[in-house]
């Protein structure tokens, strides 16, 4: 069978993260998705770990809520500083485990390395490789993902305290790192780039803050059974079983390279010819994924490995329904309507993967049925993210307008 | 001891007149090679001087490509001058401002590129003489022509009235728009802050002169026009061009010869 797993999000007792993210509402929410398994978050937390240990322990080595229909997995990110090559880096890592019991005597040990009630996402002072000595010592099911690998700040390989290479990080515990997560300004192919990815399992989660961007990433996982062990055996060793989810990169807020004062991005070949220097302010660009990955690949854009994953991009059905009626995703207008389709048509993944034209076209307007379908098809075009700033839907032709140069008043450019 | 063996044979060679200079030029005020320094390291890291017959000049894009420096000092502005052939003398600007900030007042400054040798040797000649020797780059010569524009303004003013306007503007915003109409040239800026506006007339005799074939107006970086500002040692008066929405010159003239312009791409108010 195919379950839907987001393995990776925040509670409230995370930073910047929505005060409505109980386990009710997170039930809830996932089901309405279509989220077969979602991971808890926060693990290392006491109080969201007390909250856990509220759910009712099931056989499969996953949780649930008492008349709940989503199933939960125990995980929780941290953040690792350490000196690599006279620089501090400053990782994130999401943790999965097999139960509570080991959650809460992991968490006693990671503190050790940091504060854990200070934020969900605890700052730990230890390298890469001694956070995944921790974890491995409770079994080897127990994982360690890199998170979100490309982002600027605080993953594996972002530009600002990241390293060029895995084992610069997890040293000699390397081969217990299994899997890989995208995030969104990165999707497979960017990945397909830098062969030393090839081996390693790519997994998509939303990284949500808030209940209603769970799911905007996630992983479609083919199991025998609903288990902690099916699908973590699937992330580590199965990973044709894998099929991401993916927003279109440039949905994300690090994918090109920019400023966001300045209201300024550029494609990796722009931002390279300039230096990362802004424009307008001449001041150093926040350098995106896509640069990134640039600077770190071995194949040319379009190459792929032979054992590549499948995946399926897709925008979230908020931001199609908020560029329909030119509103922001959280408005008022734009909630209605999304509860209402979801509510009459099952779940989200159902409406934007599987509904017919017709079942649409009786529960949205014709905008959206529109949107939903190109969708489908990769045929909406995004308006690049950059420092920070998401990418927006590019609708009715709207063009993308670049800073002049001088160059563009050289000698034949321009005869004023 | 090989390397300062041969370093002290060359330098024997240079003090006999032994080694041929492909380059020689001498300022009597080392100073305003401080400032050219300044004028440009303030925009560009690295860049190619080219030492010609008529005197050296330089042309680069800081690395943005918004901005670009483009130096005339012609061999009348040295005290003394010679060099035959054109060749090109790569420097990191850093390194060479770091020198320059060596150089003392009523100190001569001497220029000097040997063909032996893949440095320039910068002297000060004043109570004693100081020898600096910086290595040159072989960053190749970047063949860049200049903004094609026909300016539609051309106003002379003091640089401090300009200066004055910058520093206001800053208070409030990043960017500047100008506009010139009759013979008034009005600075404003705006932004959360607040606004400003700045108006300079003839009468104030700040404005030299200003001349325009139609009124203009365009809005240029603050940040940019900031570090030109530097340049404002070399000359106290400046001359400014611009079209509607098209990019701004400014030329700083060197009372002791030669020229400073400053180019810069304009912004565009949908951006």
């Amino acid at each position: 069978m195919r379950i839907v797993v987001d393995l990776h999000i925040h509670s409230s007792y995370s930073r910047a993260t929505s005060e409505d993210m109980s386990l009710k509402t997170l039930d809830r929410v996932a089901m309405m998705k279509g989220i077969n398994v979602l991971g808890t978050g926060d693990f290392t937390h006491p109080k969201w770990r007390e909250k856990l240990k509220e759910l009712m322990k099931e056989e499969d080595n996953l949780y649930g809520i008492e008349g709940g229909n989503t199933k939960f997995i125990i995980s929780g990110e941290v953040c690792t500083n350490f000196e690599y090559d006279g620089k501090i880096r400053r990782i994130h890592h999401l943790i999965l485990l097999p139960s509570i019991d080991i959650a809460e005597e992991l968490s006693r040990r990671l503190a050790t390395y940091g504060d854990l009630e200070v934020d969900g996402r605890p700052n730990l002072s230890m390298s890469g490789a001694q956070l995944v000595e921790e974890v491995v010592e409770f079994g080897e099911d127990c994982l360690v993902i890199p998170a979100h690998i490309w982002t600027p700040w605080f993953s594996l390989f972002g530009d600002r305290g990241g390293v060029n290479k895995i084992e610069e990080c997890y040293e000699d515990q390397t081969p217990h790192i299994y899997a890989l997560e995208t995030g969104l300004s990165s999707d497979p192919p960017m990945n397909w780039r830098v062969s030393a990815l090839d081996s390693y399992t790519l997994v998509s989660n939303s990284d949500s803050h808030s209940p209603l961007k769970i799911g905007r990433e996630a992983n479609i996982i083919e199991v025998n059974e609903v288990s902690y062990r099916e699908i973590v055996n699937a992330i580590m060793f199965h990973k044709e079983k894998v099929t991401t989810i993916e927003v279109d990169p440039a949905y994300g807020k690090y994918h090109w390279t920019g400023h966001r004062k300045c209201g300024i991005s550029m494609p990796p070949k722009d931002s390279i010819r300039i230096k990362g220097i802004c424009p307008i302010c001449g001041k150093r660009m926040t350098k995106g994924v896509a640069e990134r990955v640039e600077e770190l690949a071995d194949r040319a854009e379009g190459e792929s490995p032979r054992n590549r994953q499948n995946f399926i991009r897709l925008l979230p059905l908020n931001d199609l329904i908020a560029a329909s009626i030119d509103r922001y995703p959280f408005s008022n207008d734009v909630q209605k309507a999304y509860w209402e389709i979801v509510g009459k048509i099952g779940s989200e993944f159902k409406v934007l993967l599987e509904a017919p034209k017709e079942e649409l076209e009786r529960v949205c307007s014709k905008e959206i049925v529109e949107l939903i379908l190109m969708n489908r098809e990769n045929k909406i075009s995004i308006i690049p993210g950059y420092d920070g700033v998401y990418g927006k839907i590019k609708l009715f032709g709207i063009e993308f307008k670049r800073p002049k140069t001088l160059e563009d008043y050289m000698e034949g450019e321009n005869d004023a | 001891m090989e390397r300062i063996r041969i370093d002290k044979y060359i330098h024997s060679l240079i003090k006999k007149e032994l080694v041929s200079f492909m380059f020689r030029a001498i300022l009597s005020d080392g100073k305003i090679w401080r400032d050219i320094i300044e004028s440009i390291s303030i925009l560009v890291d690295e860049g190619v001087f080219i030492a010609g017959p008529n005197g050296i000049r330089l042309r680069a894009m800081d690395p943005s490509r918004v901005a670009m420096v483009d130096l005339e000092l012609p061999a009348s502005a040295f005290e003394s001058y010679d060099c035959k052939d054109e060749i090109p003398i790569g420097v990191n600007f850093d390194d060479m401002k770091s020198i320059m900030k060596r150089v003392k007042t009523d100190e001569k400054l001497s220029l000097e590129k040997s063909e032996s040798e893949a440095r320039l040797k910068i002297k000060f000649l004043g109570k004693f003489t100081r020898t600096f020797s910086l290595p040159l780059l072989d960053i190749g010569k970047e063949e860049l022509s200049v903004p094609k524009i026909t300016f539609s303004t051309n106003i002379k003013l003091l640089v401090s009235a300009l200066e004055d306007a910058i520093k206001d503007a800053e208070v409030v915003s990043d960017f500047i728009k100008i506009i010139v109409e009759r013979d008034l040239l009005k600075i404003i800026a705006s932004g959360d802050r607040g606004e400003v506006e700045i108006e300079i007339t003839k009468d104030s005799g700040e404005l030299l002169s200003i001349e325009f074939s139609e009124p203009s107006h365009a809005l240029y970086s603050l940040a940019y026009l900031k570090k030109m500002m530097v340049a404002t040692d070399l000359s106290d008066v400046c001359t400014l061009m611009f079209s509607t929405d098209m990019p701004l010159r400014l030329d700083f003239n060197m009372a002791t010869g030669g020229k400073i312009t400053y180019y810069l791409a304009p912004r565009m108010e949908a951006e």
